[in-house]
């Protein structure tokens, strides 16, 4: 061990007065261990949140789902023998004050609710008793209304706001409600009133899209024996059962795919980091070869030097790890009470132990695996360097074959099995892993194999008559060049930032109002029939309506499949398995509604009567592999009824319209109790005057704004996109370092041979041009190179892993390319520039010394 | 001319009222003790140092004026330096460090040519097997060769040879000189030499011995 000690001392002595020339490396192990662990802490905080409060967030140990129609008393009794329970009714409202009205998800709740948790409110804190709070004082019911609707409807404490047909007291402003990341995306702003003043309220309508929520707190009952309790006893029930595990099963989903999008994108940033950390470590190596060469001559081993160099870039190792995690305690610090807010779940602020040793390790790991290559030549550096001249060039790169040997194969391929294993750790996603591995490595590969057929291709060209482009073309194509590691530096850390800028943007566009000049102004639910009259009739006597297109909605449950049981939705695709898990929607048609696109079969004549056909989306075709003439059996409203499959249309869910999956012929199922859903057309900046008078005309009408609902869906994905942006941030620094970096792969000896040349009789212009020829070849090739990755790569991501449009703009892409390559040569000119400028003579004696 | 230098926090005057011309086709050794200020007196007449009094002309231009990019071109159109340490581009071949010279001092002259200049001016040096050699393949006293071919090959009227045989030994050194004087000769090019080695000034026209930075003309007594 002493021998050890004394090495490292040793190696730590020769460290001095070198350290300044490692800040790229010590920055881009910073920035890529702060982004691995920050992603890292952050999602494990989310995740132990939902497991720890998974019953919380469930708001029981049971939920019973009903839509449309409420379950029955049989029902009722038996759920009250599981335990005690809590009922609420989740629907859509509109609250008006005055001239001012707002958008409500509603929910009425018994006495019990919630079972888990409690509703706080601003500024008082929890609420004891919910069916106090909202019961009847003085022939008024009390609401409780979240911010935003408070706001909207400029109403405080005591104020009477109405919501259907009735007039409710504010008892409170909601600050936190214990199941409401459960929720998922809710069109309106939550509000609360007690299910005593929904019967009230005239809100509750048969066929109208209320959903009917039951909570068990199951004691010590497990959930499959309640839940195999109420199969029996209930076996043909149409109601959906979830455990704690689903309610926060869609939210872990959800955050898994970002965090591991974020974590790819941080893992990134380490690997172009890691080219950074090769050429600062191979620049170190190039520049002490005499030093080395003097260390051998004087009796050092391979393993004693090699000693001395892992210690000294394990010791700078250090530094940038230290910083790298210092820099994820504060941002964990920061962002998890920020983030609790944003999605609904109690994240204390804290600093996770576990994430930060897995970012350590990883970049640990980056780091040595990327120097181990540039510390291995250190082995064929010869004493017999001592005794030739500077003019006889550097002797310590490694041949490919020393590559393959056993002491330098054997540790590579240890570091990146075990830099696999950190990040399938990490992400818990092997497959995902394995494919970024082998793209990176493709993407790697792509570069180098670039840089070779450049050198072949400039070998074989005739010499040009241009002096500069002759001198650029040699300094590319020449033995020793650093020309592979130039390009693939650019080409990876031109690759990051495209394809950070690539995604985000295609994020930002997916969230950006794709509304159309086609657009509705709103969309109607829960129409009834009497409804439907009246608002035909506004429509043909108001000239701001342009359009009132109202479809039929009704809910079935599909029982049979071709005369077979419905198969179990957990093992049918994501598309499709929704429809199994209780009821699902359907519409019926006479004539063929516009834009359908029939992929197979044919439409029913408009006068048809016979027996129900059915149409079915393209998805349910592929899915569940029916075919033209297949049955299907669907109980609707407690009737069963067999349908016939006459056609499949393929559905464009992005357009302006609705569209459902199943579509019945009518003759029977248009005399069943049903509502409308719908939308409106108004004429331009006519849309506060029409909602104005929907309000006034139909004070039950439940009608949103699409303007609203995107603008409450963006207001969330705002919140990723920050997110991204955080993490990208800290990408793109990495990537600009590597790219600072890349120029001074072989500076050294550049400026070296700029001061023969300088003796020689070269003017500045004459080297100077010769540099920018150059890398302006090098940046021109890295830039389309570094396109078409950063768009394969963006284009995957979109596609598989975050699943949204992909849209590639080539002229921003090249834009920001030049203006990358631009900013980095001419950086390089102008230090270049500075050292041509300075006088030849110093360094003329020193080289001679 | 006067030339001070810091060194560290110390100033040193290393040039001292220095007078001296060189004329077409004369050769001129200067000899001194190492730290004399030999090879200052070399950089300041080269342009690569600039006196701190006085003025250096060089084919009828004075140089105390110029910017670097002008001392440049005086450089390329008059003078050839031969170092004693070499100072050849290692990723180049023998030619292509030779023909550096040829492409750096003309504009227009087409490449074929001057990889032809280049290549005869190699041979003059006996390295004619050896063109596309890199400097790592070649011996010292080869790689000296090649910095002679390199300083000669434009055909300057100003040769300067710092130490030329420092790092060769006695059969190469003389090689070397031999080959650097029949073209100094023949060309009829000034040259200036700095050397050390007694032997090697008795055949320059006149010789002159630095000593702290002042420069007297010696007569030197024949062998």
């Amino acid at each position: 061990m002493n021998r050890y000690a004394d090495w490292l001392r040793v190696a730590l002595i020769d460290l001095r007065g070198s350290t300044k020339r490692f800040v790229i490396l010590i920055a881009c192990l910073a920035l890529g261990i702060a982004a691995i662990g920050v992603i890292s802490s952050v999602s494990s905080a989310i995740n132990g949140a939902i497991v720890r409060d998974a019953r919380v967030i469930l708001g029981g140990d049971l939920e019973l789902r009903a839509s449309n129609k409420d379950i029955g008393a049989a029902e009722k009794e038996a759920l009250a023998a599981l335990g005690p329970v809590s009922r609420e009714v989740e629907l859509n409202a509109r609250a008006t004050k005055g001239d001012l009205s707002a958008f409500l998800s509603l929910r009425a709740v018994s006495g019990r609710f919630p079972l888990v948790g409690s509703v706080t409110l601003e500024p008082n804190g929890a609420v004891g008793d919910m069916s106090q709070l909202l019961e009847s004082r003085n022939g008024v019911f009390g609401a409780l209304l979240a911010p935003q609707a408070a706001q909207r409807l400029a109403v405080s404490r005591g104020d009477i706001v109405r919501i259907g047909s009735l007039d409710f007291e504010l008892r409170g402003i909601i600050d936190t409600v214990p199941d409401q990341a459960a929720q998922g995306f809710q069109l309106g702003i939550p509000a609360f009133i007690s299910d005593a003043a929904l019967d009230a309220s005239g809100l509750s309508q048969e066929g109208a899209l209320n959903r009917f929520h039951y909570k068990v707190d199951l004691g010590d009952t497990s959930f499959a024996a309640a839940k195999a309790t109420l199969d029996e006893q209930f076996p043909d029930h149409e109601w959906r059962l979830r455990a704690p595990r689903d309610a926060s099963a869609n939210i872990a989903r959800f955050l898994d795919i970002f965090g591991n999008f974020l974590l790819l994108v941080a893992l990134s940033s380490l690997v172009v980091g890691g080219l950074g950390i090769s050429n600062a470590v191979t620049a170190y190596v190039g520049e002490r070869q005499m030093s080395i060469a003097t260390m051998r001559a004087l009796g050092a081993s391979n393993h004693r030097l090699l000693f001395h160099f892992v210690a000294q870039i394990l010791v700078l190792s250090m530094v940038g790890l230290v910083i790298g995690l210092l820099i994820v305690a504060g941002a964990s610090l920061i962002l998890l009470p920020w983030l609790s807010g944003a999605l609904g779940l109690a994240l204390p602020a804290g600093i996770d132990i576990g994430s930060m040793l897995g970012a350590a390790a990883i970049g640990l790991t980056t780091a040595l695996l990327f120097a181990w290559l540039p510390l291995g030549s250190v082995q064929s550096i010869r004493p017999a360097l001592l005794f030739r001249s500077a003019s006889a060039g550097n002797s310590s790169h490694m041949a490919w074959r020393d590559v393959l040997r056993w002491r330098t194969g054997l540790p590579l391929l240890a570091g990146l099995v075990l830099l696999l294993g950190l990040t399938v750790a990490i992400t818990g996603d092997l497959v995902l892993v394995l494919i970024y591995f082998v793209a990176t490595a493709l993407a790697l590969g792509l570069l180098r194999l670039a840089a070779t057929l450049l050198t072949a291709l400039l070998r074989r060209m005739p010499v040009s008559s241009n002096r500069a482009w002759r001198f650029a073309i040699a300094a590319i194509q020449r033995p020793g060049a650093p020309t592979a590691t130039v390009l693939v530096s650019l080409g990876m850390g031109l690759s990051l930032l495209l394809f950070i800028i690539l995604t985000q943007g295609n994020l930002t566009n997916q969230i950006a109002a794709e509304v159309t000049n086609d657009a509705p102004a709103f969309v109607l639910l829960d129409v009834d029939k009497a409804t439907q009259s009246e608002l035909e009739a506004m429509w043909a006597d108001n000239g701001d309506i342009t359009a009132l297109d109202l479809v039929p909605m009704l809910r079935g449950t599909i029982v049979q499949l071709n005369g077979k049981p419905a198969p179990d939705p957990s093992g049918l695709p994501r598309d499709v398995a929704d429809m199994f898990r209780g009821d699902t929607a359907l519409t019926w048609a006479a004539d063929m509604p516009a834009d359908t696109v029939i992929s197979s079969g044919d439409w029913w004549p408009t006068d048809y009567s016979g027996d129900t056909l059915v149409s079915l989306s393209t998805e349910m075709q592929n899915d569940l592999g029916l075919t033209l003439g297949d049955t299907m059996e669907m109980n609707i409203l407690g009737r069963p009824i067999t349908l016939t499959i006459a056609s499949f249309r393929a559905i464009d869910w992005r357009a302006p319209t609705f569209n459902f999956r199943i579509i019945l012929s009518p003759g029977i199922i248009d005399k069943a109790p049903q509502s409308y859903m719908g939308t409106i057309k108004v004429a331009e900046d006519a849309g506060p005057t029409v909602e104005q008078q929907l309000v006034e005309a139909f004070p039950l009408l439940t009608f949103i704004p699409v303007g609203d609902a995107i603008a409450r869906a963006q207001s969330i994905l705002q919140s990723l996109i920050q997110a991204v942006a955080l993490v990208s941030g800290l990408a793109l620094v990495a990537g600009v370092l590597v790219l600072a970096g890349a120029l001074s792969v072989g500076r050294s000896q550049r400026e070296a041979d700029a001061v023969v040349m300088k003796v020689l009789g070269a003017t500045r212009r004459d080297v100077i041009s010769a540099f920018l020829l150059e890398y302006l070849l090098l940046g021109a090739l890295a830039t389309v190179l570094a396109t078409i990755i950063a768009g394969l790569g963006a284009w995957a991501v979109s596609q598989f892993l975050l699943e949204i449009d992909f849209a590639i703009n080539i002229a921003l892409i090249f834009a920001v390319a030049v203006g990358v390559i631009a900013l980095t040569v001419g950086t390089g000119a102008l230090t270049t520039w500075a050292a041509m400028s300075a006088r030849p003579a110093s360094r003329l004696r020193a080289e001679s010394q | 001319m006067n030339l001070h230098l810091t060194s560290g926090k110390a100033q040193l005057h290393i040039l001292k009222d220095i007078t001296f011309d060189i004329k077409p086709g004369e050769v001129v050794a200067v000899v001194g003790p190492s730290g004399s200020g030999k090879t200052s007196l070399l950089m300041v007449m080269a342009g690569l140092e600039r006196a701190t009094g006085g003025k250096v002309g060089i084919a009828g231009t004075v140089l105390d004026q110029l910017n670097e990019d002008q001392l440049a071109i005086v450089r390329r159109k008059n003078i050839g330096i031969l170092f004693q340490n070499f100072h050849l581009i290692p990723s180049m071949t023998a030619l292509e460090n030779v023909a550096l010279a040829l492409e750096i001092a003309a504009d227009d002259t087409p490449i074929a040519d001057i990889k032809a200049q280049a290549a005869a001016a190699l041979k003059s040096v006996g390295l004619g097997a050896r063109l596309d050699h890199l400097p790592s393949a070649l011996s010292g006293g080869e790689q000296q060769r090649v910095g002679l071919a390199r300083a000669i090959v434009g055909q300057p009227k100003l040769l300067l040879a710092d130490e030329p045989t420092g790092n060769l030994d006695q059969e190469t050194a003389a090689t070397a000189i031999d080959l650097l004087f029949s073209h100094a000769r023949a060309d009829k090019t000034a040259m200036l030499l700095i050397t050390h080695d007694m032997a090697l000034a008795r055949r320059a026209d006149r010789v002159m011995r630095m000593d702290h930075g002042t420069l007297q003309e010696i007569t030197m007594v024949p062998s």
